[in-house]
């Protein structure tokens, strides 16, 4: 510097220099970035909540003339009020009617009348029905009624459901026919459409080759899983007894504990250890059982005190408490007779002889090993034969215990008429029918089974079988013979793949603990057998699609190889109507000159249409992957162009209540639901917050406990409010018992939440009062408290407001607590005081935003909107009550 | 008599009645000290409305107590009492029949026993209800007639004793303290409620499902709305998917969150002018104005399927690069913990960005000053002297965010999932702590199932968590505060 150089030409001390400089630059931009980050997230945020609401705040209304036949509406002649208005289905009818005569080509064909049927909300009727309530002159007259569009008709309207393109046609048109099969030709007019539907075939193609080619990969890689299981196969046949063990025990792992222990015994032969085991097993079940029925008694004990309860307040869900107390009991005491049968089952297995208990516990778990044998021999009729005995023993089995079961419930009745009547009479009039039926259709099943068996015993006599299940895979298993009949052996593989499936790891667990290697090897090949027929059939399957693709995609281009040829538009394809001479046609087949189609609304007349006065509407989304049919779009264009559909703003959003129809639902109950929470929030948090405030700033002294509350409330302000949630279901719900989804439970619970708020924001307002003002009153001689009161409270009132709006809006956005307190329910009606059943608007939001329908999108949109609105509107009092009141000191 | 009266609205008109006396009873003390003083107010020791707030509060606060103790309590000591007479065809039945008989006829002794009583047991009910009629009319009599004795008594007492020389101010003014006292305190019985509800919950809960399942398993499938009539379908309470499903986005969000709403922090406080900061401050309490519901339809309307096409074209773009691989690389799902993490972290942005403003600003003057001195640039200063200085407050602040993450319920549950799975993929759904919470308690609440309890449990972990970490912020602020004033 001294010598006018200085360090700054340093070439290194400049090169460094230029370094800080990029990296200062760059730490500047890292800031603008992250401040650009957070804007436009709050602009895309609200454009795409704006933008897709945009469409709730109209709705289209078809306007009518209904003559109010009274013969429909009041068939009794009384005009009862109350009758009328609750009649809302036959008001709906007129409306439909109506239409059914505007288009009455469509009344005569069922399928064509439920289209028409649904371009109108299914209660059409209900404004009119209240009309008519409220003044019964109106029946017997005609009124004029504008009923809303079904959500479908009215999305398509406002062009959510498909894209729309209009061709203007472009040349003379003229008519061959009216009615049914028509042709217009125009040379030259379709030029258009027609090559923008070859694009669409063309392009259509190419994905059927693309996806033959993904087949092609498919297979390749089928093939190879083929070759590895047949490289399996091999090493297991060939294998010895101690590799298939150990596999066969890995197998058995996987299925249930106990099952396989028991199959394992019953293999070995252990008569008296599986006997041990069987017993052992039942007692368990009886036992499980019984807590079970302990468990659902208890439940509808509590069920029915909850019912009691809900009828004492007057609560709408007494009777769904009833309902679920009486299955509750008669689950339980259904589930006590299973008890006592498992019991006596075990009780039969202690006094059986042990050698019974093992074949018959054979019987069980033999049954996969039996239709494996059935794959094996490749349908052999005699291993049909054989297992078809079975399971007449079985069915025998399971008949002998559905007595014994009718015969405890009988019991149980008997039991239950002194102690519990209405109980008693529930499961005399419900379960013992139902065990009657199931022992009707046990009989049945074991009818079929001795007949089926007598038959194939005619097939096989002569052919001896020896039924004993774990023969039944026989050694030669590892070669399956060639089907003879395909569908029996699907069949048989059916089964098979069942009793694998179901019993593979227990037909394991047998033939280990029989030590019977043969079966065992037979079982594992024919494990990966099944595989390897399950990949084989893959492989065919990609096969029969690849070729089945590329056959698609070869014809379609070669069709379309030579220019003009009439083309017909697919299920997949952009559906065309031709607007001609006041109707509609649908095109079927495609020409640049000439369409010819099916009639979707009759023309007027024959005559040639000019150029310019007919066009092409091509609506985008294929009729098969939309909602709305070409004839109800065509209808409802016809009926908005002569304006009877008309669009009109959506008032029934702010008038109405809740719906299960988007077209007539709107937010007035959860408004009021919402009014009444913040009014009950208000009320508790405010005086409370500020009593709090006071209290802390200005008389507490410092000490441990003060301390203690400040690091409470700071905490609260912390706490999740989910766990308010689960304190309000605990505390107000469970223990002081208060209604269910009533405001003044959310009041409560939300009032808690904004006190740490409230209380702080009061704090820092008391706070910012100058000291020099309570040194003021206090030299007057006033007290403390009068100096609070009188002097302090009232110029700190601004900022406590500001606290208080600012707490609220948040508490007006509150969802996740209100939904653990049951304000999700269906509410139709506004609340009309703080103990009435109520949502909210924030979980009507939530709501509606899982509900299927493509139309609820808007509407939630919509809902948001009016919510952001309320809040933006509190926060900007809470700011302007801040600029306008605020004094600084 | 008693019925009729127990049927009666005694109470509430006894409530309007007091309410009358006592301001009444202001008058009468206010104008009785007025008598007192005469000509000469000066001789009062204080100013006559004082004595009449403390003649009001002598007749409402005694008999005003008596009634709240009453309506709190007062049905169940009535039933009590009637059920030392029990018909003996109720109290032969087995305890839960038993109770329910005894509600039955409770809520026909209240008169909204709309229902006829159960058919076997018509007779012992109204008998029962019967008897509880009386004892609650009897015990209706007495607390209106105590109350009203009481109110009459303060009033006489207080009357008696106002004298020119008493301070009735000072009375008026301790009993204005005590009120404010007691309102602090809801502060404590909030958190005392909190705790005990969780508590007691989760201790049930962990009677029915070992610590140790909850805590270590890997199993979550605790299905809601199981029919009373279904068997053996106890479920799975290991909360480990759960509370890596909470981390997990969690992470995600921090990730967003923290060097946005860091280096926003920083631009804002360092080198933004205080036009910049009027215009962007307010935009970003707007972000965290906006309730998290509408987060939530924004993470499902929005960013879920924007995040499912670029998890599609990843997979392709991956698949492409890594041929031998079969199968899909990575599976996206309609939600995922990747947007609902993304929309979290946009959510937390400005409180990430406002604290570590504060913590910054607090930073001295005299600290940037001295590393401009020294010839650093603004960045240096920042990263090398102020970020180093309020680091701990930088910390508290991601704590903080940490813990709000944690709780965030409508983000998750509308846009996570309901899948318990541990994965490292965030295109997959994942369910946390608390959309389970909400999962489990939506609807129909049955505080007698394991399901219903182990939401509790739940909540007691998220309640520990998030108390933990708060403290150690409050204390780390704290801290760092005291440092610089």
């Amino acid at each position: 510097m001294i010598n006018g150089r200085g360090i700054a030409s340093n070439p290194a001390a400049l090169k460094r220099l230029k370094r800080r400089y990029r990296e200062e630059g760059r730490f500047r931009a890292y800031g603008l970035a992250a401040i650009a980050f957070a804007i436009l997230s709050l602009a895309v945020l609200m454009i795409s909540i704006i933008g897709e609401s945009v469409s709730a705040f109209t709705k289209h209304e078809l306007s009518v003339d209904v003559m109010i036949d009274p013969a429909v509406v009041d068939p009794t002649g009384k005009r009862d009020p109350a009758v009328l208005s609750k009649n809302v289905s036959a008001f709906s009818d007129l409306v439909r009617d109506n239409l059914k005569h505007r288009f009455p080509d469509a009344a005569d064909d069922r399928a064509l009348r439920r289209q028409l049927n649904r371009m109108v909300s299914t209660l059409a009727g209900t404004d009119l029905a209240k009309r008519a309530a409220e003044n019964p002159g109106l029946i017997g007259q005609t009124a004029k009624v504008a009923v809303p569009v079904s959500d479908l008709i009215d999305l398509y309207l406002k062009g959510l459901i498909t894209d729309e393109r209009i061709v203007k046609g472009g040349a003379e048109a003229t008519v061959s026919r009216v009615g049914g099969e028509v042709t217009v030709r125009a040379p030259g007019g379709f030029a258009e459409v027609y090559e923008d539907l070859a694009d669409r075939l063309r392009a259509e193609a190419k994905t059927k080759a693309d996806a033959a080619e993904v087949s092609q990969l498919a297979i390749e890689r089928t093939n190879v899983r083929i070759e590895e299981l047949s490289v399996r196969r091999e090493e297991l046949a060939r294998a010895d007894a101690g590799r298939i063990v150990s596999e066969a025990e890995t197998y058995m792992a996987t299925g249930d504990e106990r099952d396989v222990a028991l199959a394992r015994a019953a293999g070995a032969g252990d008569a008296n250890a599986l006997r041990t085991a069987v017993e052992a097993r039942l007692r368990e079940d009886a036992a499980t059982a019984n807590k079970e029925a302990d468990e659902l008694l208890n439940k509808g004990a509590s069920y029915s005190k909850k019912a009691v309860d809900a009828e004492a307040n007057g609560e709408p869900t007494a009777e769904t408490r009833r309902i679920q107390a009486e299955t509750a009991y008669l689950a339980g005491d259904k589930r006590r007779v299973d008890a006592k049968l498992l019991v006596e089952r075990a009780d039969a297995v202690k006094a059986t002889l042990p050698d019974l208990v093992v074949s018959q516990t054979a019987l069980t778990v033999g049954r996969p090993l039996a239709s494996l044998g059935m794959l094996a021999e490749a349908v052999s009729p005699q291993a049909v034969a054989a297992v078809n005995l079975q399971e007449i023993e079985a069915a025998k089995a399971l008949v002998r215990d559905q007595e014994r079961r009718i015969a405890l419930l009988v019991e149980e009745v008997g039991t239950l008429k002194p102690i519990a009547g209405a109980r008693s009479k529930s499961l005399e009039a419900t379960a013992i029918p139902q065990a009657q039926s199931r022992l009707a259709r046990l009989n049945r099943d074991l009818e079929t089974l001795i007949a089926t068996s007598l038959r194939l015993q005619s097939i096989t006599t002569g052919m001896p079988y020896d039924p004993a299940p774990a023969d039944g895979a026989a050694p030669d298993a590892a070669a399956p013979a060639e089907p003879f009949d395909p569908i029996a052996f699907v069949e048989a593989e059916r089964q098979a793949q069942l009793g694998l499936d179901l019993g593979g790891p227990i037909a394991a667990a047998f033939a280990l603990g029989k030590k019977d290697d043969v079966a065992l090897k037979a079982l594992m090949v024919a494990h990966v057998d099944l595989d390897l027929a399950g990949a084989r059939r893959d492989a065919e399957r990609l096969t029969r699609k690849k070729d089945r693709d590329t056959q698609l995609a070869d014809g379609v281009l070669a069709r379309l190889s030579s220019p003009g040829v009439p083309i017909t538009p697919d299920q997949f394809s952009p559906s065309l109507l031709v607007e001609i001479n006041g109707g509609v046609v649908k095109a079927l087949t495609i020409s640049p000159d000439e369409i010819a189609g099916e009639m979707l609304i009759p023309l007027t007349s024959n005559s040639v249409a000019a150029s310019g006065a007919w066009q092409v509407r091509e609506l985008e989304v294929a009729e098969a992957d939309r909602m709305v049919t070409d004839r109800q779009a065509a209808w409802a264009n016809a009926l908005s162009d002569s304006g009877e559909i008309k669009s009109v703003i959506n008032f029934d959003l702010i008038t109405k209540a809740d719906s299960t129809y988007p077209e007539l639902a709107g937010l007035a109950a959860a408004l009021a639901g919402s009014f009444w929470i913040m009014l009950v929030t208000l009320a508790l948090s405010l005086p409370i917050g500020v009593a709090a405030a006071i209290y802390l700033e200005e008389f507490a002294p410092r000490n441990r406990i003060t301390d203690f509350i400040e690091v409470n409330i700071n905490n609260l302000a912390a706490v999740p409010s989910i766990v308010f949630g689960l304190l309000g279901a605990a505390v107000f719900i469970n223990f002081f018992d208060l209604p269910r989804s009533a405001p003044l439970v959310g009041g409560l619970v939300l009032s808690l939440i904004t006190l740490p708020t409230i209380i702080i924001a009061t704090r820092a307002a008391l706070g910012a009062v100058p000291p020099s003002i309570r040194e003021g009153a206090l030299a007057v001689g006033a007290s403390l408290p009068q100096t609070v009161f009188h002097h302090v409270l009232p110029l700190a009132a601004p900022g406590v407001l500001t606290g208080a709006i600012i707490g609220l809006a948040r508490a007006l956005g509150e969802t996740a607590p209100l939904l653990l307190i049951g304000m999700v329910a269906f509410v139709a009606d506004p609340p009309d005081g703080p103990l009435d059943s109520a949502t909210a608007l924030p979980v009507l939001v939530y709501k509606w935003s899982s509900a299927a329908e493509r139309a609820w999108q808007p509407m939630t949109s919509a809902a948001i909107v009016v919510l952001l609105v309320f809040m933006f509107a509190m926060n900007a009092l809470a700011v302007y009550l801040r600029r306008r009141l605020e004094r600084r000191w | 008599m008693f019925e009729q009266i127990a049927q009666s609205r005694l109470a509430l008109g006894l409530l309007a009645a007091l309410l009358a006396a006592a301001s009444a009873a202001f008058f009468m003390g206010r104008s009785r000290a007025v008598a007192l003083a005469g000509s000469n107010p000066r001789s009062l020791h204080s100013r006559p409305n004082y004595h009449g707030y403390l003649v009001a509060l002598w007749t409402l606060g005694p008999s005003l107590a008596v009634l709240a103790l009453y309506s709190v309590g007062g049905d169940w000591l009535a039933d009590r009492l009637a059920l030392n007479s029990t018909p003996g065809a109720i109290a032969a039945l087995p305890s839960f029949e038993q109770a329910v008989q005894i509600d039955s006829a409770r809520a026909l002794a209240s008169g909204g026993g709309l229902a006829a009583p159960d058919g076997d047991f018509a007779g012992p009910i109204r008998e029962l209800a019967h008897q509880m009629s009386i004892e609650r009319g009897a015990l209706k009599l007495w607390a209106t007639i105590i109350s009203g004795v009481l109110a009459i008594a303060g009033l006489a007492f207080s009357m008696a004793r106002i004298r020119k020389d008493r301070r009735a101010r000072n009375r008026v003014e301790s009993a204005i303290k005590l009120a404010l006292m007691l309102c602090s305190g809801v502060a404590i019985v909030t958190t005392i409620g909190i705790v005990l509800s969780l508590v007691f919950e989760t201790m049930r809960f962990f009677g029915e499902v070992s610590p140790m399942e909850f805590l270590f398993g890997l199993k979550w499938s605790a299905q809601t709305n199981i029919r009373p009539d279904q068997i053996g379908a106890s479920g799975a309470f290991g909360a480990v998917p759960l509370i890596y499903g909470s981390l997990l986005i969690t992470l995600i969000a921090m990730i967003v969150a923290a060097p946005v709403g860091l280096y926003a922090a920083i631009y804002l406080s360092e080198y933004a002018g205080p036009r910049t900061r009027r215009t962007v401050k307010p935009i970003l309490e707007v972000l965290a104005g906006v309730p998290t519901v509408v987060y939530g339809f924004f993470a499902l309307l929005t960013v879920a399927p924007a995040i499912r096409a670029f998890g599609d074209w990843l997979n392709g773009v991956l698949m492409w690069m890594m041929p031998w691989v079969e199968g899909p690389i990575i599976n996206p799902q309609p939600t995922s913990a990747l947007a609902a993490g993304l929309v979290m972290g946009v959510m937390i942005i400005p409180f990430v960005s406002s604290l570590s403003d504060d913590v910054i600003n607090a930073t001295p003057q005299t600290l940037r000053d001295g590393a401009f001195a020294l010839g650093a640039t603004k960045s240096e200063t920042v990263k090398q002297v102020i970020l180093p200085a309020a680091l701990p407050g930088v910390v508290a602040a991601l704590l903080l965010a940490v813990s709000r993450a944690i709780g965030e319920t409508m983000i998750v549950v509308m846009a996570a999932g309901q899948r318990a799975q541990i994965t490292a993929d965030p295109f997959q759904d994942v369910t946390t702590i608390t959309v389970q919470i909400v999962d489990l308690l939506t609807g129909d609440t049955e505080f007698d199932s394991p399901k219903t309890l182990s939401a509790f449990a739940l909540g007691f972990g998220l309640f520990l968590i998030t108390l933990v970490f708060n403290l150690i912020a409050q204390r780390v602020v704290k801290a760092y505060r005291e440092k610089y004033e």
